[in-house]
């Protein structure tokens, strides 16, 4: 008989945790205080917390992050306050890497296919280990290293294990960057990105990119942002999305040009300034420097018919771009990417909008575009890219040629993110080694002969150059900081996992180094003797601590600079899209995909929290939804919950209709992110992968996928189902009727708002 | 007669609407500082999710003059709580720092207190909470897991009340302003979520609250809250446009 | 009447006389059985737990580690494994071990590193509850032969059991409090050792140091071979002393 008050009363699904055993990963100490292994919720003793600094590569842009340890467990994810890029602020995505650490589904050991159409079985280290070597062997030069872009030293060791074996590395993102990097080149003439100094700007002027979503460095964006709402003349910021954003949602001014066109209004938003001299002749004359075919077409009316943004405006954004005569201050900042980038004419387009910083002298300004240095390394890239779409057509051709002998993969999911055109499932079949590593099981991993168990950024060590960084030299140190998952206890947590860097290490046999711990000490003692930065210490174990505690080392003094003579690409300045006309019945929608702001391109899918996460626009979770304007909707008798089939000449998906006045009509916004193969019990097979439909189109000059450019038909399914959504759940309690949000004016209060609002609501009362 | 006392705080919220952007990093920052149970695609279907604090987001207007608003709301701390008097078993109470608090080994699930609350921040346990064995070793340790049964809800980090309030005794000083942080207010980015003691006057949150934009949500009802709302500011709005409008 | 009192007799012999005895016991049971259901209950919610009906104070550890010879100052009354019959407790203070007791929330429970920094000298190589402990430290393996003693076995062709790395002991934990209450012992120890008045006496009437201080609530561990709960630890204890003592007595102190 076990019964007892505690049981009846605290009855709190178990909370235990199981005994850790440091071996040899040289954690501290403190953290071998408890030692215990726990049975019961009350036996869960509280040690004190600790937390480590560390940074976050692999699901952010460079951001550092406090993790708080306790019992050798990790327990929340944090900003660390120190960290120059996010400034100890966080995104919804930081805490639910804790769950892919500790996911249910977390791979334990290697496993290998025997034959293409075997399944998986579980094997050893060691027989991994030979497998491996036996493909190094077979490869002969045919090897491909697919990586997600890697930035510091781990993209190091990738690039130099494939150099060893005379293969290539290639990175791939599905949501491609290289139009942008491109674009900040040829304008800018800067070889990383730029940061923004959205702070200090007067006016904001965005196109595409979700920055306060999922675009370039959010956290480090977020908090600027804040600064910029908070300064005595609160900034003003525009945004051109076809589709409303967190972005476009933050903004004062949207605007929803047709996709494909936002290079034109762009430069239409130029030829008001030009036209009226808002800006000072030397700005004009540097803007129509990099423009060389000039403003010709692209007059204001011209540009509203081709956009569909009304000339009052552009006009009105084209003003407070220009800055306002009554104001000294006219710092102003353009940038512009994602879905403004994606398409056949994207270099052009992007171009555009950053040749718009010239107009406004923004460029190296104070509120205005900030240059970011080099590396700090001489061996290790400040910027990382994926591959463009075009390269990867002609690697997937080699694989499915059987000229490819031996590819591994690692932090991406190729099968997930490529579009039904390139056939990547035939060309995985077509390779005779497909090693893979991961934490959970992916949809590349389904087509793998052999998968490898791969430790997450919690527990290995790692160098990350964020990109874009903060305007000065940054490098986030990584470093493990809990101890190899293992417990004895009933939750059968047991990831005999490594680390990808230190397996490719020694894969190489120890002549590309002996381990990454060993390539960060050498790092972190080769920043020791630069003599200049973040940390200053005696000797070169202090300065190692300094830079750990820290969570990174950095040099404010070490400033990016920009020569900025570039020009516009202008080969192709209209955009084309995907053919409809052979795809049954429906009605035509641009497709818009965006990152989903929790799941990202997918990456996070597997984790519960991740999947939860309501949407900041449409409040939906666990599924794939498509957002469509509410009339036009209206119009074709599609309400919320109906079953969509969304067909493009690349395949068809199904998604929940989702109905809202936030999106441009014609157009559709599909979140990426879900319809996984694999990816453990939360994420397989739940909703749609809209990649898989994307039409092969390109942009002109780079070849990168045009991801926005893809036109779909779309059809009633006749099916309606309930969308997993936070609306509604509770009751609106407004201020007023009709007024759920106070708002008030510039210089308003909000007693006087109130009074306002209700003399209106009385007034439509009366009048009614 | 001892050092022992709490007093002398009054902990409450500043909420920025003008800079929350609806990203949600407070709302995954709360699921994971307190144990809230994963809120499954069933619970989310029946509208039995528990989310502490949760962003509502508004429609207001058409294409292309559409806005979106978003709203952050918690538990409001009131200082006149409308779910405290409704409560049997005295589970819920107003403590001498502000704090409404729910206590969960009082909590019989009456759920009298959901229904008082007029803000529906208070959320009641329909299944024992169930997480994968292995996903309970990122459970926080300093937070009770709520059994099936009971009410939560937001208790503003209590337990990083207590952890910082012990770490200032035990060194013999004052806690500084801004020393605690709730989890959310730590995760937004934007810094939309302010956290502090209103009887401190020069406090970050003291002047955040003395802002012209500063309301509190269904004043018409009394309850006082300790969530301090500025309203959101839109260029776009006329000011004065109601003060013309007759009152009929 | 008489004829009344023959038909109910004659009534109630109409039941088979043989349940009449199965009725009566079994009801004593089913009394009995309430009984105990309600001393059970009882005595969970009320009282100080009791040993009988599955309420444990003490636990079999999977090391018998005796407080006695670490904590106590005075001479044992036993013959401890390896010792001398006339033994002194070495009169380690409780920090000594649970370091982290007067800065943390909890006590914390030496690592099993710690234990072996004395252990791997101290104590005789063939003491059974050492052999656990210098197997767990990883100084020998589970049959008490060290590295060395391994290697000459291997060498002379003797098969030998391998050292398999060291791992934690499986405490038992013997003073709990419900998962809903959060007690931290710093400032407790702090108040108490402040406030030497507000020390309850103990069995051996250890009034200061650190020992007196825990034996508050930990009655006389420096006497248990087996430690043992000698407080009930329920609410009531804790409410009673905060008031006595002017502690908060808020729910929110401990309950969050």
């Amino acid at each position: 008989m076990k019964l007892n008050r505690r049981e009846f009363l605290a009855l709190t699904g178990k909370t235990a945790a199981g005994s850790v055993i440091f071996a040899a990963c040289g954690l501290p100490e403190r953290e071998l205080i408890v030692q215990s292994p726990v049975e019961l919720p009350e036996d869960l003793v509280r040690g004190e917390d600790a937390w480590y600094a560390t940074s976050m590569g692999d699901f952010t842009n460079g951001d550092g992050v406090l993790v708080r340890v306790m019992q050798g467990r990790a327990k929340k994810i944090e900003g660390n306050p120190d960290h120059p890029v996010n400034r100890g602020k966080s995104t919804a995505r930081y805490d639910s890497v804790l769950q892919l650490l500790y996911h249910p589904d977390r791979i334990s050991d290697p496993m290998l296919r025997y034959s293409k159409a075997g399944n998986l079985v579980g094997i050893s280290w060691e027989q991994a280990e030979a497998r491996f070597q036996e493909a190094l062997a077979n490869a002969n030069g045919s090897l491909t290293v697919v990586t997600n872009p890697l930035r510091g030293h781990l993209g190091s060791v990738a690039t130099n294990f494939a150099a060893k074996y005379s293969g290539k590395h290639m990175a791939f993102d599905p949501i491609e960057q290289g139009v942008l990097h491109r674009a900040v080149k040829s304008v800018l003439g800067q070889d990383q990105l730029p940061t923004f100094d959205i702070a200090n700007a007067n006016t904001v002027l965005s196109f595409g990119a979700d920055w306060l979503g999922t675009w370039g460095s959010p956290a480090q964006f977020g908090v600027k942002y804040g600064e910029f709402r908070s300064q005595r003349s609160r900034g003003y910021l525009i945004h051109a999305e076809p589709r409303m954003s967190l972005t476009a949602a933050a903004a004062d001014l949207w605007l929803a040009p047709r996709p494909g066109t936002e290079g034109d209004l762009a430069l239409g938003i130029a030829s008001v300034i030009v036209d009226e001299k808002l800006v000072s002749s030397d700005n004009i004359a540097a803007f129509n420097a990099a423009l060389p075919s000039g403003l010709a077409g692209y007059s204001l009316a011209e540009v509203a018919a081709r956009t569909d943004v009304p000339t009052e405006r552009i006009e009105k954004a084209a003003r407070h771009f220009a800055g306002s005569p009554s104001t000294d201050d006219k710092s102003a900042v353009a940038f512009g990417g994602g879905s403004a980038g994606a398409h056949t004419n994207g270099s052009f387009i992007l171009g555009a909008i950053y040749a718009l910083n010239l107009l406004v002298g923004a460029v190296g300004a104070s509120g205005g575009v900030t240059p970011n240095p080099g590396s700090a390394f001489s061996d290790i890239s400040a910027s990382a890219t994926g591959a463009s779409f075009k390269a990867w057509e002609e690697e997937l051709a080699e694989w499915r040629a059987g000229n490819v002998e031996t590819v591994i993969i690692r932090g991406t999911d190729i099968v997930h993110g490529m579009p039904n055109s390139v056939a990547i499932r035939e060309a995985l079949d077509s390779v005779p080694n497909v090693i893979a590593f991961g934490a959970v099981l992916d949809d590349t991993m389904g087509y793998a002969d052999l998968v490898l168990p791969e430790l997450t950024f919690l527990e290995t060590w790692g160098t990350d150059i964020p990109e874009p960084g903060p305007g000065y030299q940054v490098v986030g140190i990584q470093q493990p900081v809990v101890g190899p998952t293992i417990s004895r206890d009933e939750s059968g947590l047991i990831s005999n996992a490594r680390g990808f860097g230190d397996t490719l290490l020694s894969m190489a046999g120890g002549s590309l180094g002996s381990s990454m711990e060993r390539l960060v000490a050498d790092a972190v003692s080769e920043l020791h003797d630069t003599r200049q930065g973040s940390v200053t210490a005696s000797s070169s174990a202090l300065f190692t601590n300094g830079v750990l505690q820290r969570g990174g080392w950095w040099d404010t003094g070490e400033k990016g600079t920009s020569s900025s003579a570039g020009k516009v690409s202008t080969a192709n300045k209209n955009a084309g899209y995907s053919d409809t006309n052979s795809l049954g019945t429906g009605d035509d929608f641009n497709l818009v995909p965006f990152q989903s702001n929790s799941l990202l391109d997918g990456r996070l899918a597997s984790t519960p929290w991740a999947q939860q996460t309501p949407d900041p626009i449409s409040s939906a979770s666990w599924s794939t939804w498509a957002e469509i304007n509410s009339k036009q909707a209206e119009d074709l008798g599609i309400r919320q919950g109906d079953v969509l089939l969304v067909r493009s000449t690349s395949g068809e998906i199904e998604v929940l209709a989702y109905p809202h006045p936030g999106v441009r009509p014609g157009v559709i916004g599909i979140p990426i992110g879900q319809g996984h193969e694999e990816g453990g019990r939360w994420a397989e097979g739940r909703g749609a992968n809209v990649l898989s439909i994307l039409v092969d189109q390109k942009d002109s000059e780079t070849g990168a996928l045009a991801w926005a450019a893809t036109k779909v038909r779309v059809q009633r399914a006749g099916r309606r189902v309930k969308v997993p959504k936070f609306e509604g759940e509770v009751e609106a309690r407004p201020v007023e009727p009709g007024v759920p949000v106070l708002v008030v004016g510039p210089g308003e209060t909000a007693e006087e708002a109130e009074i306002a609002n209700h003399h209106e609501y009385q007034g439509s009362l009366f009048n009614d | 007669m001892t050092s022992a006392n709490f007093g002398g705080h009054n902990w409450g919220m500043v909420v920025d609407i003008d800079k929350c952007i609806g990203c949600q990093a407070c709302v995954i920052a709360c699921q994971a500082e307190n144990n809230v149970p994963l809120n499954t695609q069933d619970r989310v279907e029946r509208g039995r999710s528990i989310s502490w604090i949760r962003i509502e987001r508004y429609w207001e207007g058409d294409f292309p003059d559409t806005k979106a608003r978003f709203i952050p709301i918690m538990c409001q701390h009131c200082e006149n709580a409308p779910c405290e008097p409704v409560c049997p078993v005295f589970a819920t109470y107003h403590n001498s720092e502000g704090l409404n608090v729910q206590v969960y080994n009082r909590c019989v699930g009456t759920r009298y207190c959901a229904n008082g609350c007029p803000y529906i921040v208070r959320f009641f346990n329909y299944w024992e909470p169930v997480w994968p064995e292995t996903l309970r070793n990122h459970l926080n340790p300093d937070v009770t897991v709520r059994s099936r049964g009971i009410m939560e809800k937001c208790s503003f980090c209590v337990h990083r009340i207590r952890r910082a309030t012990r770490t200032a005794r035990s060194q013999d000083r004052q806690l500084l302003d801004g020393e605690i942080q709730t989890a959310c207010s730590s995760a937004c980015p934007t810094s939309a979520l302010n956290f502090g003691n209103f009887n401190d006057p020069n406090s970050k949150v003291s002047t955040m609250r003395k802002d012209q934009r500063h309301y509190t949500l269904l004043d018409q009802f009394a309850t006082e809250p300790n969530v301090i709302y500025l309203a959101k500011v839109d260029t776009d709005r006329k000011v004065g446009a109601g003060e013309a409008a007759s009152h009929g | 009447m008489a004829s009344d009192n023959e038909g109910s007799k004659n009534k109630s012999s109409s039941l088979p006389k043989l349940l009449i005895p199965v009725l009566g016991i079994g009801g004593l049971g089913v009394m009995a059985v309430m009984g105990i259901v309600a001393a059970f209950v009882f005595t969970g919610w009320l009282g100080q737990p009791v040993p009988v009906l599955g309420f444990e104070q003490t636990f079999d550890q999977p090391i018998n580690f005796p407080h006695t010879i670490h904590a106590s100052t005075k001479q044992l009354d036993y013959v401890p494994a390896d010792g001398l019959s006339t033994m002194e407790g070495l009169g380690l203070d409780c920090t000594f071990c649970h370091r982290t007791v007067t800065t943390q929330a909890n006590a914390g429970v030496p690592p099993v590193a710690f234990c072996a920094t004395c252990h791997q000298a101290i104590g005789a190589a063939d003491n059974p509850e050492l052999i656990i402990l210098r197997d767990a430290a990883n100084l020998t393996n589970s049959k008490g032969q060290s590295a060395a003693q391994i290697e000459e076995l291997l060498d002379s062709g003797v098969a030998a059991e391998k050292l398999d790395g060291p791992e934690p002991v499986n405490w038992k934990r013997v003073h709990r409090l419900p998962d809903h209450v959060r007690f931290v012992h710093e400032p407790h120890i702090r108040y108490l050792t402040q406030n030497p008045g507000e020390i309850k006496g103990t069995t051996d009437g250890v009034t200061e140091g650190a020992a007196g201080v825990c034996s508050t609530c930990h009655g006389n561990v420096a006497a248990m071979k087996q430690v043992e709960q000698v407080e009930p630890l329920k609410m009531g204890q804790c409410v009673d002393c905060h008031r006595d003592n002017g502690a908060p007595t808020d729910c929110v102190a401990c309950h969050y």
